[in-house]
């Protein structure tokens, strides 16, 4: 059968894709600490006819050959991890890690999990949380009688009761070789895999790990106008494949027609 | 000269059946759970054609449909929000104890009948590993191996079961498939299952789209030999009654 009918199909699928991740980026668009992900195609195998480098009848060599792609497939989803910009929100316990690093944050069944959402706040015990209530790892619990906590750059967490200053443990940074190969748990959240090596724990402004900013929060590092220039691209490229596959329906409708 | 008129019948009887399978796969492309049907064909040469029902037609050869294949690639997940609307991540259905036996699907669409049983749209009682599940009221959760807790009381673990042989299944319609025979069911491993989403039909529209005007084109190519053959009979008529 024609190869362009599912050349163009494996096009429209993987455009389809493509719309699915820019869509998802949009729609995160306002998510703090979020990260937008990048789908990548490949080429599927190719029928080969000829092959370059075979000699010819004559003892030449054939210079190039006939190799037919078959057409395109996704190989990769991943996130990009450039900087969010900041936002000034002012609640004490919003941290921004202007630069490198994640937080470890831990479930109450003790798994790990790393996160560049800084939103952290109190739960009822003193802990410090996060949204889902997951506890921020390194922080001990907070006074109840405590009216001001204060995070240094180094990640030195304060409190202060009647007057008196007294120290609260210290908020590590972790990062990874490749933290492309996070996996992606959603709720901000991300797990090490064998891809992206085990965290490296380390201390927010020194070995190049970011500093800690209190006060502030990351957005989102989703650029509206990027994502809608992609957005048109993918659709133009979605549209090219349905006209390739009209085209080959007109070319068998054609050849079907030869004889009347 | 005849035979050539019932090769050229064969394709167009196996493509008009390859159509209705991909109509069906289009008309349940919003079905939640439905698995695509993947139509494949076998040429076959004189004296080779299988047949069931059909007289078996005086052909040198032609093409016949085979059993299609059930395509168990997973569908996308849908959030709902719902807390009784269940997915199955990996290998795997639901059992629900039909009227007339086991039933299996991978729409876990959900709800709580008049007793505070869990069943299927259709009413019947979706099978935990010890029976039905009863839920009081309160807030529904699943852990990732099934066991349902409300309000962080366990109440009872969804069975998941796969066919032994994934082919070994035929569709009781909307998403839910029955088991053939001779098939027998196995525990499923590394089966991930929540709450709060629903698995889509794994039909891809452009997919069936171009499947179908291959297959269109294909009946109508092989029209156009019958028309020919056809043709050519009559023309063979005419010159020796004149």
């Amino acid at each position: 059968m024609m190869r362009s009918l599912w050349a163009s199909a494996t096009g429209m699928r993987a455009q389809q894709l493509n719309v699915d991740v820019i869509a998802n980026n949009l729609a995160n668009v306002n998510t703090t600490g979020f990260k937008r992900s990048q789908a990548l195609f490949q080429d599927l195998l190719y029928e080969r006819m000829r092959t370059p480098g075979a000699s010819s009848g004559s003892g030449a060599n054939i210079p190039t050959g006939i190799q037919v792609g078959l057409g395109t497939h996704l190989v990769s989803v991943s996130k990009i991890f450039t900087p969010g910009k900041p936002q000034q929100t002012g609640n004490e316990l919003d941290i921004w890690i202007e630069g490198d690093g994640f937080f470890k944050v831990v479930k109450p069944d003790g798994t790990e999990a790393y996160t560049s959402d800084g939103a952290f706040r109190l739960n009822v015990d003193g802990q410090v949380v996060n949204a889902d209530g997951y506890r921020l790892d390194g922080v001990d619990t907070i006074s109840v009688e405590a009216t001001s906590v204060s995070i240094s750059p180094d990640g030195t967490v304060s409190e202060t009761v009647n007057g008196t200053t007294s120290d609260k443990g210290q908020i590590k940074l972790f990062r990874f070789l490749n933290p492309a190969g996070l996996l992606s748990e959603g709720s901000n959240l991300y797990l090490p895999s064998s891809a992206s090596g085990d965290a490296q724990e380390g201390t927010a402004g020194e070995n190049g790990f970011g500093s800690l900013r209190q006060g502030y929060l990351e957005m989102s590092n989703v650029e509206v106008v990027t994502e809608m220039v992609n957005l048109i691209v993918a659709q133009r490229a979605y549209e090219v494949n349905t006209k390739a596959i009209q085209a080959s329906d007109e070319m068998l409708q054609q050849a079907n027609n030869l004889r009347r | 000269m005849t035979p050539g008129i019932y090769t050229a019948a064969t394709t167009m009887t196996a493509r008009a059946k390859a159509h209705e399978l991909i109509a069906q796969n289009l008309a349940s492309a919003s079905t939640n759970g439905y698995r695509r049907l993947e139509p494949h064909f076998k040429g076959f040469g004189p004296g080779e054609y299988q047949s069931d029902s059909d007289a078996a037609p005086a052909t040198a050869g032609g093409v016949q449909l085979l059993q299609p294949v059930w395509n168990h690639a997973h569908g996308m997940l849908k959030e709902t929000g719902r807390d009784l609307d269940f997915a199955i991540r990996g290998e795997g259905f639901f059992v629900l104890n039909g009227p007339t036996g086991r039933m299996f699907t991978r729409d876990g669409h959900f709800m709580r009948d008049k007793d505070g049983r869990l069943v299927s749209t259709s009413g019947d009682p979706v099978m935990g590993k010890r029976g039905a599940i009863i839920l009081p009221n309160g807030e529904v959760s699943v852990k990732d191996d099934g066991s349902i807790y409300v309000d962080g009381k366990q109440v009872g673990e969804l069975l998941v079961q796969a066919p032994s042989d994934p082919q070994k299944l035929e569709s009781a319609g909307g998403g839910l498939f029955r088991l053939l025979e001779e098939a027998s069911v196995r525990p499923v491993k590394e089966t991930q299952i929540s709450n709060g989403k629903l698995e889509m039909s794994n039909v891809e529209i452009p997919i069936e789209m171009v499947a179908m005007i291959e297959n269109s084109r294909m009946y109508e190519a092989a029209q156009r030999a019958l028309q020919m053959t056809d043709a050519n009979i009559g023309t063979t008529i005419q010159n020796l009654t004149t």
